[in-house]
């Protein structure tokens, strides 16, 4: 997902980016411009996205039902193609993101406090 | 899959255009220049290219898509070439068409199974006499009952016979075709009537299934009829049970359906040696036919033993009831399928020649894609969908002249000649195997130029003058295919050449008689009425009388035995010889003849006399014998007055020779058989009339004649004496015929390739012709050159083909006449005729490039 040599991010599996895609939609509809920016903004800019590989992403969870898509106007007037979480997305992102979360906390553990300055 | 492709490339490329603009907006908020943003939005959004194929591939089974281009691409270049496409689609349209119609009726009468339950099982037997190996006869009574109770391997036997009544009380009085069965018929077969029942075991005599043909013309379709009295020859049958119309008799025992089934009492059956049962029988699940033989073998040796005289030397014979349906049409029928497959190789050489001229012009385009990056096997694999398609297109029309092909083929072909058991049509194993075949004449003649296409030599081809350089592959490889064509158009015309010559032969052979204004009528008499010799004799003497009062007719008798539609045979006993076991001695023809036969059908009395009244006062006591028949029976001294029996004939008596008679061909198409007739007058015969005028117009009168005698008696299978013989060669026309007409497709199509090929190659040489010519040459010597290099590829085929031939034609001697297969005047003339059409196929291009203005030859690249 890097593009940028000069960060030092996290490198992110497919599935994860799947599910912040999902949690960014969770609040409502955005573009895909809109969900990019979103993610680099709550992660304070750690989570660098590849733009490019945002979109194939998009079209899997597209596929799979996820998030529905429509075209539609920007805020500032600028066409645009909206994605909206379904149901059936939002069980998903609840599920991969309690799993996620349950993942963290155990790898937490076991590094210890120590690996909390590193 | 397919569903998301319903978003559409441009769409995702406008969504790309969206985002960008839309982070542009933002990093301008953040304070960037325009150009600088737009920019740094672009970068941000990485590869847009790289973004969209990976879309255009998430979306595709990407293996269709070169797939797909190369068909639009083919289809392109067909469009452009209409000429080229209109002869390769026309010319695979002949080949495909011509082997899938013959095809369907192989299919129909050698490779499916007969219609009936567990196909297998079914079998025909037959008896042999040790003498004659290669004939079998039909079973007698006791035999065949022996083997109902003493085999084991069968499950159930029947046996059966022809019984033709006369059907009255239904309109006009009807001679019915229909058969005698044992009980166990339907059994054997699988079938029941739709409409009441079968035939049962203890049926009386006088029960009777209708055929559904017969049921549905002459009593309406009604079922009522059921349990209703039918009278047939004069007695009341009750009505049990119709056939299925979907029913289809094995068409065996020359009946193609019968039309009424009556039970033949098995009693009876124990009483008569006369051997006139025809068998079927349904094998036990697991038997074999082997054990059959095996054990039917048993039962005949034992029969032999206990009864010398009337089973000594009979043997069985087991055959499969499929290979009794076919009646002999398998090797006629592989004949024309192996004729239709080479013409279908003559069309693919033809159409591989063309492609081949193509991708030479082709090789500047080809050349340009492998500079520019495409991969060897993407050009080939592009040549070869293009060949495919082609070869679909020409499925296309080629299924329509299947259709076409198979329509005339049945409705044309002679009656009962085809076994129509199975139905002929185009069904699913006929239609898999057109594509099969049409894929295969793809794959087959796209192989050669897309192999020669992809090889190209990249240097020479993208020089200007690479169009005149076909490569030396190429040019052999085309001359391979000339010789090719040539050797299968010259193994198919030898093939028809030995056919025709054979079908002359049976047809011009000397008939003995004069088969011209002769007018059949055939007639049963019940044996209700007639019950005994002299009811019958005075009914023919009725006849004659009155017919031969009727101006316009010269003669007329009754015959059992007519030229061209058979007769009764026998074993012939002399006087002086010691008694021989039926079925082992040399046998003869017979048949009981009333009134003038011979003046009848014209057949010269060579020594003594014909039948005159006296000879029919008792029970026949004399004879006239065929030629034949004194030449083999009393080689030396004089037949007249030598005694003789013949096995079978009633009354067994010995009969003293009054005359011998010319050969007559009553086996037309075979040499003349040894015949004897007798005086005598017998209830199934047929009225033979010889007239001044033409025969057709007197049948109305003749049969009026009948009918004041017998008002209640059908008349049946009339016919002039010429249709009669016209009928019995029908077969060997009908198959002669087709063959012909392949040959000449696949020789037009041979000499169009020789024509196509030679154009082209003295196309190339123009140059070179125009240098020869402004030096100095002479126009003929121009030719001479051109033919003499044309030809040779047209002569090694013809010496291929003959080599190929002599082989081959072996394969035909079962079918030839007089002909042996490696017949000299044939290979001959035959040979000749194809270097006439090749020579004439070279000559035209040849005389075109010699006329060629040597200034303009010169420029020519």
């Amino acid at each position: 997902m890097l593009t940028r040599k000069d960060t030092k991010s996290a490198a992110l599996l497919q599935g994860t980016l799947d599910m912040l895609i999902l949690r960014m939609l969770n609040p409502g509809p955005n573009h895909g411009q809109g969900i990019a920016r979103a993610i680099e903004q709550q992660s304070e800019n750690v989570l660098l996205v590849d733009h490019g590989a945002l979109y194939p992403a998009l079209d899997r969870l597209e596929t799979k039902g996820f998030i529905t898509a429509e075209w539609g106007t920007s805020s500032n007037n600028r066409k645009a193609r909206f994605y909206t979480l379904t149901a059936k997305g939002r069980k998903h992102l609840f599920k991969e993101a309690g799993q996620w979360r349950a993942l963290a906390g155990a790898i937490s553990r076991v590094l210890g406090p120590e690996a909390a300055k590193g | 899959m397919f569903e998301r492709r319903k978003r559409s490339q441009q769409d995702f490329a406008e969504e790309l255009k969206a985002h960008i603009a839309l982070e542009a907006d933002r990093l301008r908020e953040a304070g960037m220049s325009e150009e600088a943003a737009l920019a740094a939005a672009r970068r941000n959004l990485g590869n847009v290219a790289q973004a969209k194929e990976r879309f255009y591939e998430a979306h595709r089974w990407l293996w269709l898509d070169p797939l797909i281009q190369d068909l639009r691409f083919g289809l392109r270049q067909l469009r452009r070439n209409p000429g080229f496409t209109a002869v390769t689609v026309i010319t695979l349209a002949l080949g495909i068409g011509a082997n899938t119609a013959i095809f369907s009726v192989v299919d129909a009468v050698l490779l499916r199974p007969l219609p009936y339950p567990r196909p297998q099982q079914l079998v025909s037997v037959w008896e042999t006499a040790e003498q004659f190996k290669d004939s079998q006869v039909s079973a007698a009574g006791p035999d065949f009952l022996a083997w109902m109770h003493e085999s084991s391997v069968f499950s159930t036997l029947a046996a059966g016979e022809i019984c033709d009544p006369a059907l009255t009380g239904q309109g006009e009085p009807e001679h019915l075709y229909g058969i005698c069965v044992t009980p166990d018929f339907f059994k054997v077969l699988g079938v029941s009537p739709s409409i009441g029942r079968a035939l049962l075991p203890d049926e009386g005599e006088n029960a009777v299934v209708l055929g559904y043909g017969l049921w549905r013309r002459k009593f309406g379709g009604d079922p009522t009829i059921l349990g209703r009295a039918v009278t047939l020859d004069g007695t009341r049958f009750t009505a049990v049970g119709i056939m299925p119309r979907a029913f289809r008799f094995p068409q065996i025992w020359g009946i193609t359906e019968p039309e009424s089934y009556i039970p033949l009492s098995l009693a009876q059956l124990q009483k008569t040696e006369d051997h006139s049962l025809w068998v079927i029988g349904r094998l036990k699940p697991g038997a074999t036919i082997a054990q059959a033989q095996v054990q039917l073998a048993t039962i005949a040796a034992r029969l032999a033993k206990e009864n010398p005289t009337t089973n000594a030397g009979v043997g069985i014979n087991v055959q499969p009831l499929h290979v009794e349906v076919e009646q002999g049409m398998s090797g006629p029928l592989v004949m024309l399928l192996v004729a239709t497959g080479f013409l279908l190789l003559i069309a693919c050489a033809n159409v591989a020649n063309l492609l081949l001229g193509r991708a030479s012009r082709r090789r500047q385009e080809i050349a340009l894609r492998i500079a520019v990056g495409a991969h060897r096997w993407r050009i080939m694999r592009q040549l070869l969908t293009e060949s495919v398609l082609l070869a679909l297109l020409g499925c296309v029309p080629g299924i329509f002249l299947a259709i076409a092909g198979k329509h005339w083929l049945v409705a044309l072909s002679p009656e009962g000649l085809l076994p129509q058991t199975n139905p002929i049509n185009l069904n699913l194993p006929v239609f898999v195997f057109v594509v099969v075949v049409a894929v295969g004449t793809g794959i087959l003649f796209g192989l050669a130029p897309a192999l020669e296409g992809s090889k190209t030599n990249l240097q020479d081809s993208l020089k200007e003058g690479a169009r005149t350089s076909a490569g030396a592959g190429t040019h052999r490889l085309r001359q391979v295919l000339v010789v090719a064509e040539v050797a299968l158009a010259l193994m198919l015309l030898i093939g028809s050449g030995l056919m025709v010559r054979s079908m002359k032969n049976v047809l011009n052979q000397s008939l003995g008689f004069n088969p011209h204004h002769v007018l059949t009528l055939s007639m049963t008499l019940p044996r209700s009425k007639y019950p005994k010799d002299a009811n019958t004799l005075a009914f023919d003497r009725a006849v004659i009388r009155r017919v031969e009062a009727l101006p316009g007719v010269r003669a007329a008798a009754f015959a059992t035995i007519v030229p061209a539609t058979g007769g009764g045979f026998g074993t012939v006993r002399l006087e002086g010889q010691p008694v021989v076991p039926e079925a082992t001695g040399p046998e003869a023809f017979y048949g009981y003849v009333t009134g003038d036969y011979f003046r009848a059908l014209g057949i010269p009395i060579a020594e003594g006399r014909a039948f005159a009244d006296a000879d029919y006062s008792t029970g026949p006591e004399t004879a006239v014998v065929s030629r034949k028949f004194a030449e083999t029976f009393w080689p030396k001294g004089n037949p007249i007055g030598r005694r003789f029996q013949i096995a079978g004939s009633q009354p067994n008596n010995w009969y003293r020779v009054v005359g011998v008679a010319q050969d007559v061909a009553t086996n037309p198409g075979n040499p003349p058989v040894s015949e004897a007739w007798l005086p005598a007058a017998n209830r199934q015969a047929t009225l033979l009339v010889r007239t001044q005028v033409k025969p057709a117009s007197l049948t109305r009168s003749i049969e009026r004649q009948v009918w004041k005698v017998d008002a209640d008696l059908p008349i049946y299978d009339v016919a002039t004496m010429e249709q009669v013989l016209a009928t019995s060669f029908s077969g060997v026309r009908y198959i002669v015929g087709l063959l012909g007409i392949f040959t000449l497709i696949a020789l037009a199509l041979a000499a169009i390739g020789i024509y196509a090929v030679m154009s082209y190659f003295a196309g190339e040489r123009t140059h070179e012709i125009g240098i020869r010519l402004a030096l100095g040459a002479q126009g003929t010597d121009v030719l001479m050159m051109v033919i003499g290099n044309g030809i040779r590829p047209a002569l090694i085929g013809i010496g291929v083909g003959v080599v190929a031939a002599l082989g081959l034609a072996r394969l035909l001697s079962s079918m030839l006449y007089g002909v042996k297969p490696t017949d000299l005047v044939t290979f001959v003339a035959v040979s000749l005729i194809l270097l006439g059409v090749a020579l004439l196929a070279c000559y035209i291009p040849a005389r075109r490039a010699a006329n060629v203005d040597p200034m303009v030859a010169l420029r020519h690249e």
